[in-house]
């Protein structure tokens, strides 16, 4: 296959590939990706504290408040939907409608904080804390359009995940889906999901193919 | 008169917490003209707020270069996104 110098998104491994200068072909790391999404998340976090900060001193209006997060936090979706799925050329009109859907009610729970914040009900505190959890929703698109996106590349294969911890304090909910090891896609809730630490979790969920053959012997196991 | 130094003073708070200028005057001015009600009090209107909340193709290309513009993103992975298939 022929391609111009750049990234490309391999199907069949759920992989991101670049072409160097040099004409070397290497794929991106998963970990990469992983340091990616989280560089940005937390770029977003600190913007959207600043901007939350100026709202409770009373500097920014409700409404101006309430209009800057619903359009960093539309961006932030569709940021990390597509880093899951693939890059921008995968996204269809279905993902849309489920970032859609998402937003709407994301975006309600901002107008009532809005209120809030107008009426001088929230402190400083309580805001940061409403904050961490819209951006870890945000953060759950990525694990959300992986699963979607990722189909089993052939019949008679299988896809299986795992929950793998994060560099962070660990509640009893992730300690639980990290020991049950290996499980059918789709089976464990994505990092942030069903979960005591909620939108803090900074786990991971690891994703491979093999035959559909295997997937009992492969079922519970950590190996 | 007392609408413009609101204006501003918006513009400046947000260019305090970091939202590049563009954005800051694009985002209040949309307020202002949207708002429909005591835009200095009151929260977005709620059916607002619902339609807001719709994901189109050029929120896509806005979610895109906001992904090219941040510093948080390093140079070399920018295009990431941008990812062919294959």
């Amino acid at each position: 296959m022929d391609f111009l110098p750049g990234y490309w998104f391999d199907l069949r491994t759920h992989r991101y590939h670049v072409r160097l200068l040099n004409g070397r072909q290497q794929f991106v790391a998963r970990a990469e990706v992983m340091r990616l999404l989280e560089a940005h998340v937390n770029a977003k976090q600190d913007l959207l504290t600043g901007i939350t900060q100026q709202a409770i001193d009373g500097r920014l209006s409700p409404s101006v408040w309430q209009a800057t997060m619903q359009q960093e936090l539309k961006r932030l979706y569709l940021q990390n939907r597509a880093l899951g799925a693939g890059g921008w050329d995968r996204l269809t009109q279905q993902d849309f409608g489920h970032i859609g859907g998402r937003l709407q009610s994301e975006y309600r729970h901002l107008r009532n904080m809005a209120q809030q914040i107008a009426n001088g009900e929230v402190s400083e505190a309580q805001a940061l804390n409403r904050l961490r959890m819209y951006l870890g929703n945000a953060r759950r698109e990525y694990w959300l359009a992986e699963r979607e996106h990722r189909r089993p590349s052939a019949p008679g294969k299988a896809i299986i995940e795992r929950r793998r911890l994060g560099i962070a304090d660990h509640c009893d909910d992730c300690v639980r889906y990290n020991q049950m090891g290996w499980q059918a896609q789709g089976m464990l809730p994505p990092p942030t999901v069903n979960s005591e630490c909620g939108g803090n979790c900074r786990c991971s969920l690891d994703a491979k193919e093999i035959d559909a053959a295997d997937v009992a012997a492969w079922i519970g196991t950590k190996r | 008169m007392a609408k413009v130094a609101w204006s501003e003073a918006q513009v400046q708070a947000l260019l305090e917490a970091g939202v590049d200028r563009v954005d800051a005057e694009r985002i209040v001015t949309w307020v202002e003209k949207n708002h429909g009600g005591d835009v200095e009090r009151d929260p977005l209107p709620e059916d607002l707020t619902d339609r807001m909340a719709e994901v189109s193709e050029a929120d896509a290309l806005d979610a895109a270069a906001d992904w090219m513009a941040s510093p948080a993103i390093p140079n070399r992975y920018k295009r990431l996104l941008h990812a062919r298939k294959a």
